[in-house]
Protein backbone atom coordinates (compact mmCIF):
# COMPACT_ATOMS: atom_id res chain seq x y z
CA UNK A 1 0.00 0.00 0.00
CA UNK A 2 1.21 3.50 -0.83
CA UNK A 3 -0.14 6.30 1.36
CA UNK A 4 -0.95 9.55 -0.47
CA UNK A 5 1.11 11.71 1.92
CA UNK A 6 4.17 9.45 1.47
CA UNK A 7 3.62 9.36 -2.30
CA UNK A 8 3.70 13.17 -2.44
CA UNK A 9 6.87 13.34 -0.34
CA UNK A 10 8.61 10.80 -2.57
CA UNK A 11 7.43 12.58 -5.73
CA UNK A 12 8.61 15.97 -4.47
CA UNK A 13 11.98 14.55 -3.40
CA UNK A 14 12.34 12.82 -6.78
CA UNK A 15 11.68 16.05 -8.71
CA UNK A 16 14.16 18.16 -6.72
CA UNK A 17 16.73 15.38 -7.18
CA UNK A 18 16.11 15.04 -10.92
CA UNK A 19 16.72 18.74 -11.63
CA UNK A 20 20.38 18.95 -10.48
CA UNK A 21 21.02 15.57 -12.14
CA UNK A 22 19.72 16.54 -15.56
CA UNK A 23 20.02 20.34 -15.93
CA UNK A 24 23.82 20.70 -16.28
CA UNK A 25 24.05 17.72 -18.64
CA UNK A 26 21.38 19.20 -20.89
CA UNK A 27 22.49 22.86 -20.72
CA UNK A 28 26.30 22.76 -20.43
CA UNK A 29 26.72 20.15 -23.16
CA UNK A 30 25.31 22.69 -25.64
CA UNK A 31 27.75 25.55 -25.00
CA UNK A 32 31.54 25.55 -25.27
CA UNK A 33 33.29 26.14 -21.95
CA UNK A 34 36.57 28.01 -21.31
CA UNK A 35 39.68 25.81 -20.99
CA UNK A 36 40.04 26.48 -17.25
CA UNK A 37 36.45 25.47 -16.57
CA UNK A 38 36.94 22.22 -18.49
CA UNK A 39 40.12 21.56 -16.49
CA UNK A 40 38.25 22.32 -13.26
CA UNK A 41 35.44 19.96 -14.22
CA UNK A 42 38.09 17.37 -15.12
CA UNK A 43 39.24 17.49 -11.49
CA UNK A 44 35.74 16.98 -10.12
CA UNK A 45 35.98 13.16 -10.24
CA UNK A 46 39.27 13.12 -8.28
CA UNK A 47 37.88 15.61 -5.77
CA UNK A 48 34.59 13.71 -5.33
CA UNK A 49 36.27 10.30 -5.15
CA UNK A 50 38.74 11.49 -2.52
CA UNK A 51 35.88 12.98 -0.49
CA UNK A 52 33.66 9.90 -0.81
CA UNK A 53 36.56 7.55 -0.02
CA UNK A 54 37.61 9.57 3.03
CA UNK A 55 34.07 9.60 4.41
CA UNK A 56 33.29 5.96 3.67
CA UNK A 57 36.55 4.83 5.27
CA UNK A 58 36.71 7.17 8.28
CA UNK A 59 33.00 7.39 9.04
CA UNK A 60 31.33 4.21 7.72
CA UNK A 61 28.46 4.55 10.21
CA UNK A 62 28.03 8.27 9.55
CA UNK A 63 30.35 9.43 12.32
CA UNK A 64 34.12 9.33 12.77
CA UNK A 65 35.32 6.01 14.24
CA UNK A 66 38.65 4.25 14.71
CA UNK A 67 39.93 0.67 14.67
CA UNK A 68 39.23 -1.87 16.06
CA UNK A 69 35.60 -0.74 15.76
CA UNK A 70 36.19 0.65 12.29
CA UNK A 71 37.87 -2.04 10.17
CA UNK A 72 37.48 -0.04 6.94
CA UNK A 73 40.34 2.18 8.09
CA UNK A 74 42.62 -0.87 8.18
CA UNK A 75 41.27 -2.49 5.01
CA UNK A 76 41.81 0.64 2.92
CA UNK A 77 45.61 0.30 3.19
CA UNK A 78 45.98 -3.05 1.35
CA UNK A 79 43.17 -1.98 -1.00
CA UNK A 80 45.04 1.17 -2.09
CA UNK A 81 48.15 -0.97 -2.58
CA UNK A 82 46.19 -3.42 -4.75
CA UNK A 83 44.77 -0.51 -6.77
CA UNK A 84 48.19 1.07 -7.36
CA UNK A 85 49.77 -2.29 -8.20
CA UNK A 86 47.09 -3.76 -10.47
CA UNK A 87 45.23 -0.65 -11.77
CA UNK A 88 42.28 -3.04 -11.94
CA UNK A 89 38.84 -1.89 -10.77
CA UNK A 90 37.19 -5.27 -10.42
CA UNK A 91 40.35 -6.81 -8.94
CA UNK A 92 40.52 -4.08 -6.31
CA UNK A 93 36.83 -4.40 -5.42
CA UNK A 94 37.10 -8.19 -5.14
CA UNK A 95 40.30 -7.81 -3.11
CA UNK A 96 38.67 -5.20 -0.86
CA UNK A 97 35.64 -7.38 -0.13
CA UNK A 98 37.93 -10.35 0.61
CA UNK A 99 40.18 -8.27 2.89
CA UNK A 100 37.17 -6.99 4.81
CA UNK A 101 35.63 -10.46 5.17
CA UNK A 102 39.00 -11.77 6.36
CA UNK A 103 39.43 -8.93 8.88
CA UNK A 104 35.96 -9.60 10.32
CA UNK A 105 36.64 -13.33 10.46
CA UNK A 106 39.99 -12.89 12.21
CA UNK A 107 39.09 -10.01 14.52
CA UNK A 108 35.31 -10.35 14.83
CA UNK B 1 7.83 -7.01 -30.46
CA UNK B 2 9.55 -3.83 -31.52
CA UNK B 3 12.56 -5.72 -32.69
CA UNK B 4 10.43 -7.97 -34.88
CA UNK B 5 8.62 -5.05 -36.43
CA UNK B 6 11.89 -3.30 -37.21
CA UNK B 7 13.28 -6.42 -38.76
CA UNK B 8 10.17 -6.90 -40.87
CA UNK B 9 10.35 -3.27 -41.96
CA UNK B 10 13.95 -3.38 -43.09
CA UNK B 11 14.21 -6.93 -44.37
CA UNK B 12 15.17 -7.03 -48.01
CA UNK B 13 16.07 -3.34 -48.19
CA UNK B 14 19.70 -2.49 -49.00
CA UNK B 15 20.19 -0.97 -45.55
CA UNK B 16 19.00 -4.03 -43.68
CA UNK B 17 22.40 -5.56 -43.01
CA UNK B 18 23.83 -2.22 -41.94
CA UNK B 19 20.87 -1.61 -39.61
CA UNK B 20 21.37 -4.99 -38.02
CA UNK B 21 25.07 -4.30 -37.46
CA UNK B 22 24.30 -0.95 -35.83
CA UNK B 23 21.80 -2.52 -33.53
CA UNK B 24 24.20 -5.31 -32.60
CA UNK B 25 26.95 -2.79 -31.79
CA UNK B 26 24.51 -0.83 -29.68
CA UNK B 27 23.34 -3.94 -27.84
CA UNK B 28 26.97 -4.88 -27.28
CA UNK B 29 27.75 -1.48 -25.73
CA UNK B 30 24.68 -1.79 -23.53
CA UNK B 31 25.82 -5.21 -22.32
CA UNK B 32 29.33 -3.81 -21.72
CA UNK B 33 27.70 -1.16 -19.52
CA UNK B 34 25.76 -3.80 -17.60
CA UNK B 35 28.95 -5.82 -17.10
CA UNK B 36 30.90 -2.75 -15.92
CA UNK B 37 28.19 -2.10 -13.32
CA UNK B 38 29.20 -5.16 -11.28
CA UNK B 39 31.19 -3.26 -8.59
CA UNK B 40 28.30 -0.82 -8.14
CA UNK B 41 25.82 -3.70 -7.91
CA UNK B 42 27.91 -5.39 -5.21
CA UNK B 43 27.88 -2.21 -3.15
CA UNK B 44 24.18 -1.60 -3.75
CA UNK B 45 23.38 -5.11 -2.59
CA UNK B 46 24.76 -4.39 0.87
CA UNK B 47 23.43 -0.83 1.21
CA UNK B 48 20.12 -1.63 -0.51
CA UNK B 49 19.28 -4.54 1.79
CA UNK B 50 20.23 -2.39 4.78
CA UNK B 51 18.05 0.47 3.55
CA UNK B 52 15.07 -1.84 3.03
CA UNK B 53 15.36 -3.16 6.57
CA UNK B 54 15.69 0.34 8.04
CA UNK B 55 12.75 1.67 6.02
CA UNK B 56 10.50 -1.22 7.02
CA UNK B 57 11.47 -0.76 10.66
CA UNK B 58 10.60 2.95 10.37
CA UNK B 59 7.09 2.04 9.19
CA UNK B 60 7.51 2.57 5.44
CA UNK B 61 5.72 -0.11 3.37
CA UNK B 62 7.31 -2.35 0.73
CA UNK B 63 5.57 -0.62 -2.24
CA UNK B 64 6.66 2.76 -0.85
CA UNK B 65 10.26 1.52 -0.66
CA UNK B 66 10.06 0.25 -4.25
CA UNK B 67 8.56 3.55 -5.46
CA UNK B 68 11.24 5.53 -3.64
CA UNK B 69 14.00 3.42 -5.19
CA UNK B 70 12.36 3.74 -8.61
CA UNK B 71 11.86 7.52 -8.82
CA UNK B 72 14.11 9.02 -6.11
CA UNK B 73 17.01 6.55 -6.51
CA UNK B 74 19.57 8.10 -4.19
CA UNK B 75 21.08 6.14 -1.32
CA UNK B 76 21.81 8.72 1.33
CA UNK B 77 18.75 10.79 0.42
CA UNK B 78 16.50 7.75 0.88
CA UNK B 79 17.91 7.08 4.35
CA UNK B 80 17.34 10.75 5.22
CA UNK B 81 13.79 10.70 3.80
CA UNK B 82 12.83 7.66 5.85
CA UNK B 83 14.34 9.20 8.97
CA UNK B 84 12.40 12.42 8.47
CA UNK B 85 9.14 10.60 7.71
CA UNK B 86 9.57 8.55 10.89
CA UNK B 87 10.26 11.75 12.84
CA UNK B 88 7.02 13.28 11.52
CA UNK B 89 8.71 16.19 9.73
CA UNK B 90 6.34 18.11 7.37
CA UNK B 91 6.45 17.19 3.67
CA UNK B 92 7.74 20.59 2.49
CA UNK B 93 10.68 20.50 4.89
CA UNK B 94 11.55 16.96 3.76
CA UNK B 95 11.59 17.98 0.10
CA UNK B 96 13.80 21.01 0.79
CA UNK B 97 16.19 18.85 2.83
CA UNK B 98 16.42 16.26 0.04
CA UNK B 99 17.19 19.01 -2.45
CA UNK B 100 20.08 20.17 -0.24
CA UNK B 101 21.31 16.58 0.22
CA UNK B 102 21.28 15.97 -3.55
CA UNK B 103 22.46 19.31 -4.89
CA UNK B 104 25.96 17.80 -5.31
CA UNK B 105 24.65 16.03 -8.41
CA UNK B 106 24.98 19.42 -10.15
CA UNK B 107 28.75 18.88 -10.06
CA UNK B 108 28.56 15.30 -11.35
CA UNK B 109 26.21 16.30 -14.15
CA UNK B 110 28.42 19.26 -15.13
CA UNK B 111 31.55 17.10 -15.13
CA UNK B 112 29.93 14.45 -17.36
CA UNK B 113 28.56 17.13 -19.71
CA UNK B 114 32.03 17.86 -21.15
CA UNK B 115 32.17 14.27 -22.50
CA UNK B 116 28.73 14.04 -24.10
CA UNK B 117 28.53 17.17 -26.23
CA UNK B 118 27.98 15.07 -29.35
CA UNK B 119 24.92 13.27 -27.97
CA UNK B 120 21.30 14.34 -28.40
CA UNK B 121 19.63 16.35 -25.63
CA UNK B 122 17.25 13.54 -24.68
CA UNK B 123 20.16 11.11 -24.43
CA UNK B 124 21.96 13.47 -22.04
CA UNK B 125 18.78 13.89 -20.00
CA UNK B 126 18.46 10.12 -19.78
CA UNK B 127 22.10 9.74 -18.68
CA UNK B 128 21.60 12.41 -16.01
CA UNK B 129 18.35 11.00 -14.66
CA UNK B 130 20.09 7.94 -13.20
CA UNK B 131 23.29 9.63 -12.02
CA UNK B 132 24.42 8.65 -8.51
CA UNK B 133 27.65 9.01 -6.53
CA UNK B 134 28.61 5.51 -7.56
CA UNK B 135 27.61 5.53 -11.24
CA UNK B 136 29.27 8.94 -11.65
CA UNK B 137 32.45 7.60 -10.06
CA UNK B 138 32.44 4.56 -12.30
CA UNK B 139 31.58 6.47 -15.48
CA UNK B 140 34.34 9.05 -14.77
CA UNK B 141 36.82 6.19 -14.65
CA UNK B 142 35.67 4.91 -18.04
CA UNK B 143 35.46 8.40 -19.60
CA UNK B 144 38.94 9.23 -18.35
CA UNK B 145 40.60 6.60 -20.51
CA UNK B 146 40.25 6.52 -24.25
CA UNK B 147 37.27 6.57 -26.57
CA UNK B 148 33.75 7.51 -25.50
CA UNK B 149 31.98 4.26 -24.62
CA UNK B 150 28.66 5.33 -26.18
CA UNK B 151 25.27 6.36 -24.86
CA UNK B 152 24.28 2.67 -24.84
CA UNK B 153 27.11 1.88 -22.41
CA UNK B 154 25.87 4.60 -20.07
CA UNK B 155 22.33 3.29 -20.28
CA UNK B 156 23.48 -0.26 -19.53
CA UNK B 157 25.49 0.89 -16.51
CA UNK B 158 22.64 3.08 -15.24
CA UNK B 159 19.83 0.59 -15.79
CA UNK B 160 21.69 -2.34 -14.24
CA UNK B 161 22.70 -0.31 -11.17
CA UNK B 162 19.20 1.12 -10.78
CA UNK B 163 17.56 -2.30 -11.18
CA UNK B 164 19.87 -3.77 -8.54
CA UNK B 165 19.00 -0.89 -6.21
CA UNK B 166 15.23 -1.34 -6.64
CA UNK B 167 15.51 -5.10 -6.21
CA UNK B 168 17.76 -5.06 -3.13
CA UNK B 169 15.93 -2.29 -1.28
CA UNK B 170 12.61 -4.05 -1.91
CA UNK B 171 14.05 -7.40 -0.81
CA UNK B 172 15.39 -5.76 2.33
CA UNK B 173 11.96 -4.31 3.10
CA UNK B 174 10.23 -7.65 2.46
CA UNK B 175 12.69 -9.51 4.67
CA UNK B 176 12.55 -6.79 7.34
CA UNK B 177 14.38 -7.80 10.46
CA UNK B 178 14.91 -11.40 9.35
CA UNK B 179 18.01 -10.49 7.32
CA UNK B 180 20.88 -10.78 9.71
CA UNK B 181 24.06 -9.38 8.27
CA UNK B 182 25.66 -8.96 4.85
CA UNK B 183 28.64 -7.40 6.62
CA UNK B 184 30.25 -10.73 7.41
CA UNK B 185 30.76 -11.20 3.65
CA UNK B 186 32.56 -7.85 3.38
CA UNK B 187 30.10 -6.51 0.77
CA UNK B 188 29.64 -3.30 2.75
CA UNK B 189 33.23 -2.45 1.83
CA UNK B 190 32.69 -2.89 -1.94
CA UNK B 191 31.88 0.77 -2.62
CA UNK B 192 34.79 2.10 -0.55
CA UNK B 193 37.10 -0.26 -2.46
CA UNK B 194 35.57 0.95 -5.72
CA UNK B 195 36.14 4.59 -4.76
CA UNK B 196 39.77 3.75 -3.88
CA UNK B 197 40.40 1.98 -7.20
CA UNK B 198 38.74 4.71 -9.26
CA UNK B 199 40.64 7.41 -7.37
CA UNK B 200 43.96 5.71 -8.14
CA UNK B 201 42.98 5.30 -11.81
CA UNK B 202 41.87 8.94 -12.07
CA UNK B 203 45.08 10.21 -10.50
CA UNK B 204 47.15 8.03 -12.83
CA UNK B 205 45.25 9.50 -15.79
CA UNK B 206 46.10 13.16 -15.07
CA UNK B 207 49.10 14.72 -16.83
CA UNK B 208 50.65 16.05 -13.59
CA UNK B 209 50.80 13.41 -10.85
CA UNK B 210 51.66 15.77 -8.01
CA UNK B 211 48.78 18.17 -8.74
CA UNK B 212 46.36 15.23 -8.80
CA UNK B 213 47.66 13.75 -5.53
CA UNK B 214 47.48 17.17 -3.87
CA UNK B 215 43.90 17.67 -5.04
CA UNK B 216 42.94 14.23 -3.69
CA UNK B 217 44.60 14.89 -0.32
CA UNK B 218 42.82 18.22 0.00
CA UNK B 219 39.50 16.64 -1.02
CA UNK B 220 39.79 13.88 1.56
CA UNK B 221 40.86 16.24 4.34
CA UNK B 222 38.11 18.79 3.68
CA UNK B 223 35.47 16.03 3.42
CA UNK B 224 36.40 14.80 6.93
CA UNK B 225 36.95 18.16 8.61
CA UNK B 226 33.84 19.54 6.90
CA UNK B 227 31.75 16.63 8.18
CA UNK B 228 32.47 17.77 11.74
CA UNK B 229 30.52 21.00 11.18
CA UNK B 230 28.37 20.33 8.08
CA UNK B 231 26.01 17.54 6.98
CA UNK B 232 28.10 14.87 5.20
CA UNK B 233 26.72 15.66 1.74
CA UNK B 234 27.64 19.35 2.10
CA UNK B 235 31.10 18.39 3.25
CA UNK B 236 31.39 16.52 -0.08
CA UNK B 237 30.27 19.60 -2.02
CA UNK B 238 32.72 21.84 -0.14
CA UNK B 239 35.56 19.35 -0.55
CA UNK B 240 34.84 19.05 -4.28
CA UNK B 241 34.78 22.81 -4.88
CA UNK B 242 38.05 23.36 -3.02
CA UNK B 243 39.92 20.27 -4.25
CA UNK B 244 38.96 20.75 -7.91
CA UNK B 245 40.18 24.36 -7.68
CA UNK B 246 43.47 23.22 -6.11
CA UNK B 247 43.90 20.66 -8.89
CA UNK B 248 43.09 23.12 -11.65
CA UNK B 249 45.51 25.77 -10.34
CA UNK B 250 48.41 23.36 -9.63
CA UNK B 251 48.08 21.49 -12.91
CA UNK B 252 47.76 24.73 -14.89
CA UNK B 253 50.92 26.07 -13.25
CA UNK B 254 52.86 22.82 -13.71
CA UNK B 255 51.98 22.74 -17.41
CA UNK B 256 53.10 26.34 -17.92
CA UNK B 257 56.36 25.80 -16.03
Amino acid sequence: MIRLSIFLIILGAAVVTLIPRVAPLVLLSRISLPENVVRWLGFVPIAVLAALLAQSVAMPEGRLSWPPENLAMIAVIPVLAIAVRTKSLIGTVAGGVAVMALLRWVLG
Amino acid sequence: MRRNRQQAGTAGSPGAAHHGACRDARAERYIDGVRDAVPVIMGYTAIGLAFGVVAKTAGVTVPEVALMSLILYAGSAQFVTVGLIAAGVPAGAIVVTIFLVNVRHLLYSAAISTHVRHLKTWQNALIGAELTDETFALASGRLGRGAFPGAGWFLGLNNASHAAWILCTSLGAVAGGSITDTRALGFDFALAAMFAALLVLQIAGRPKLLAAVAAAAVGGAVALCGALILPASWAIVTATLIAATVGMVLEGRAEKA
